[in-house]
C-alpha cells in the first residue's frame, strides 16, 4: 500500500472543489497493489457541512482510535434515499457510540450546500454529513451508492458492502466491530 | 456499421490463430494488449473480452455536433465506453460516475489526451443534448473537455441494434424490442432480463447487489439457457429494461484490454481504484 500522501492530497483539494486531491492515488506505475480482500488506505479527511446533526468542519475517516461506519451516498441517488429511515434507526441505536457520517463526493457545483441541508432534512437525517472531495473513498469502494463502510478503531475495513442495507444489519456489524475493541 | 476487417490488426499482432476467425465472430486472445488477461474467464460472452478487436462505429456527440468514430482514435487515444439512458433510476449513474473518476484521475495526472470517456445512450428519443448535459453534471462530468464525448445514436432502434448485434450487449428499453431482428435476439434478452432479476432478488427493490456473486458473470450476456434460472422476481421498478452494466477499456490498436461486466457489483476488480489503475496502465 503506498497511499501515505493521501492527507496532504486532501489538505491540497480542501481549496480545489473537488477537482484537486487525486494526486492521492500515489505513483501512476504503483499499479494494482492488491494487499488483500479489502483495500486499506490511509485516512480520508471529509468537509463536513452544516446541516441537521452536522457542523461545518472536518471529520477523518476512519476517526482515530474509534469504529467508524461511512455511508457513502449521492442525492441523485434513489436507493440512498430509500435507505435514510433504516440508517437512522441505526444512527439512533449505536450512533452514540461509533463516529456515524454519511459522505457523498458530489461536488458543491453539482449540490450546494444548502441543497445538502435541504436533502438531508428532508430524509431525516440527524448525523454528521459531509463530502469527499478527493473522491478517495468512491475510488476505492465503488461507485454504486449506497455503500456502507465499517472501520474497527485500528482503522481496518470491517467491512464494506454496495447496495441497501437494514438497521438490523448495520447494527451488528457495528456491535461486532465495538465487541472486538 | 461492418465490423473493420481483422486481417490489419492481426498482421500487427502476429498472426496468431488466423485460422477461422474472419466470421463473425470476435478474435479472441490474439490482439496485443497491455493488460494480462482477466485472472478469471468467464466463457466465451457475446460481448467482446480482452484481446479482441472491438467493432468501430460512428456516432453523434449532440454537444459537439460532431461525429465520434471508434476508428479515429486509433493510434490516438485509448477508450473506457459504457452505456447509459438518463432516466434509468437506478444504479445506471455509477457507470456515469465511474467514467467521470477517471476523467478526474486523467486530468489530474495528466494523461486527459490519452483517454476518451464514452458514453453512449440508448435512449437517443429521450435523451437528447439538452437531457444529456443536465446529467453529464448531476455526475460532475467536464462535458467540454476533449476527452468527454456523450455518443447519441439517431434512433433507438439505431442503439438496439448498435448494442444487441454488433457489440452483443443486451439492452432494451422501456418494454418492448426496439432491434430490428428479434428473432435473433429475443432469447439472450429474455435469458439475461431472468437472470438479472434472480441476481437481484435478493434485495429488496431490486437494486445492485451483484458484491457476493463474483463468478460467471459475463455469461450473462450469453443469454445462455444453462445458465439462465427462472425465478424472477427481481426488479420491480421496470422488469421491461434491459440495462447490462458493462464498461469497455479499448487500447490505442481497437482492441480489448478489459471488459467490465456487471461494473457497478462492487467486485475488488471493478471499483473505480482498479478501473483507473488499468487504465494507467493502458495509456503508459
Amino acid at each position: 500500500m503506498r497511499r501515505r500522501n493521501v492527507l496532504a492530497g486532501v489538505a491540497s483539494a480542501g481549496t480545489l472543489a473537488g477537482a484537486g486531491a487525486l494526486a492521492v492515488y500515489g505513483l501512476p506505475s504503483s499499479g494494482l497493489d492488491d494487499g488483500g480482500e479489502e483495500p486499506h488506505h490511509d485516512p480520508v479527511e471529509i468537509e463536513t457541512v452544516e446541516a441537521t446533526g452536522s457542523e461545518d468542519g472536518t471529520q477523518r475517516v476512519p476517526a482515530e482510535g474509534e469504529v467508524t461506519f461511512v455511508d457513502l451516498f449521492a442525492t441523485t441517488c434513489s436507493v440512498c434515499t430509500k435507505q435514510m429511515p433504516e440508517l437512522g434507526e441505526a444512527y439512533d441505536r449505536v450512533g452514540d457510540d461509533v463516529t456515524f457520517i454519511s459522505v457523498t463526493n458530489e461536488g458543491e457545483d453539482q449540490v450546494s450546500d444548502d441543497e445538502l441541508a435541504d436533502w438531508w432534512d428532508e430524509y431525516d437525517g440527524r448525523w454528521q454529513v459531509g463530502r469527499d472531495a478527493s473522491s478517495e473513498l468512491i475510488v476505492h469502494y465503488g461507485t454504486a451508492t449506497p455503500i456502507g463502510i465499517l472501520f474497527d478503531a485500528d482503522g481496518n475495513v470491517r467491512w464494506d458492502e454496495a447496495g441497501r442495507k437494514t438497521s438490523d444489519e448495520v447494527v451488528s456489524r457495528i456491535e461486532d466491530a465495538l465487541e472486538d475493541e | 456499421m461492418k465490423r473493420r476487417a481483422y486481417l490489419g490488426t492481426l498482421g500487427a499482432a502476429g498472426a496468431v490463430g488466423l485460422s477461422g476467425c474472419l466470421g463473425d465472430l470476435p478474435v479472441v486472445g490474439d490482439g496485443e494488449t497491455a493488460l494480462d488477461p482477466p485472472d478469471r474467464s468467464r466463457g466465451e460472452p457475446s460481448h467482446p473480452v480482452h484481446g479482441d478487436e472491438f467493432p468501430t462505429f460512428t456516432l453523434p456527440d449532440p454537444h459537439e455536433g460532431t461525429d465520434v468514430s471508434l476508428a479515429d482514435f486509433e493510434g490516438e487515444r485509448s477508450y473506457l465506453l459504457t452505456f447509459i439512458y438518463t432516466s434509468c433510476t437506478e444504479d445506471c449513474g455509477a457507470l456515469t460516475s465511474l467514467l467521470q473518476l477517471v476523467q478526474e484521475d486523467a486530468a489530474e495526472q495528466g494523461y486527459d489526451d490519452d483517454v476518451a470517456l464514452l458514453a453512449m445512450t440508448f435512449d437517443p428519443e429521450t435523451d437528447d443534448a439538452e437531457a444529456l448535459r443536465e446529467y453529464g453534471e448531476q455526475y460532475g462530468v467536464n462535458i467540454e473537455a476533449d476527452n468527454w464525448h456523450f455518443l447519441r445514436p439517431e434512433t433507438n432502434e439505431e442503439a438496439m441494434s448498435l448494442l444487441n448485434d454488433e457489440i452483443g450487449v443486451p439492452a432494451q428499453i422501456g418494454g418492448h424490442d426496439h432491434g430490428e431482428d428479434d428473432h435473433d435476439h429475443e432469447d439472450d434478452e429474455q435469458g439475461h432480463e431472468d437472470h438479472d432479476g434472480h441476481e437481484d432478488s435478493d434485495q429488496e427493490d431490486g437494486e445492485q447487489d451483484h458484491g457476493d456473486d463474483d463468478h460467471g458473470h459475463e455469461d450473462d450476456a450469453h443469454g445462455d439457457e444453462e445458465t439462465d434460472d427462472s425465478e424472477d422476481d427481481g426488479d420491480a421498478d421496470d422488469p421491461e429494461d434491459v440495462h447490462y452494466y458493462i464498461a469497455f477499456l479499448v487500447n490505442e490498436q481497437g482492441i480489448v484490454e478489459r471488459s467490465y461486466p456487471n461494473a457497478t457489483d462492487g467486485r475488488d476488480e471493478t471499483r473505480p481504484r482498479a478501473i483507473i489503475d488499468d487504465v494507467r496502465t493502458v495509456v503508459e
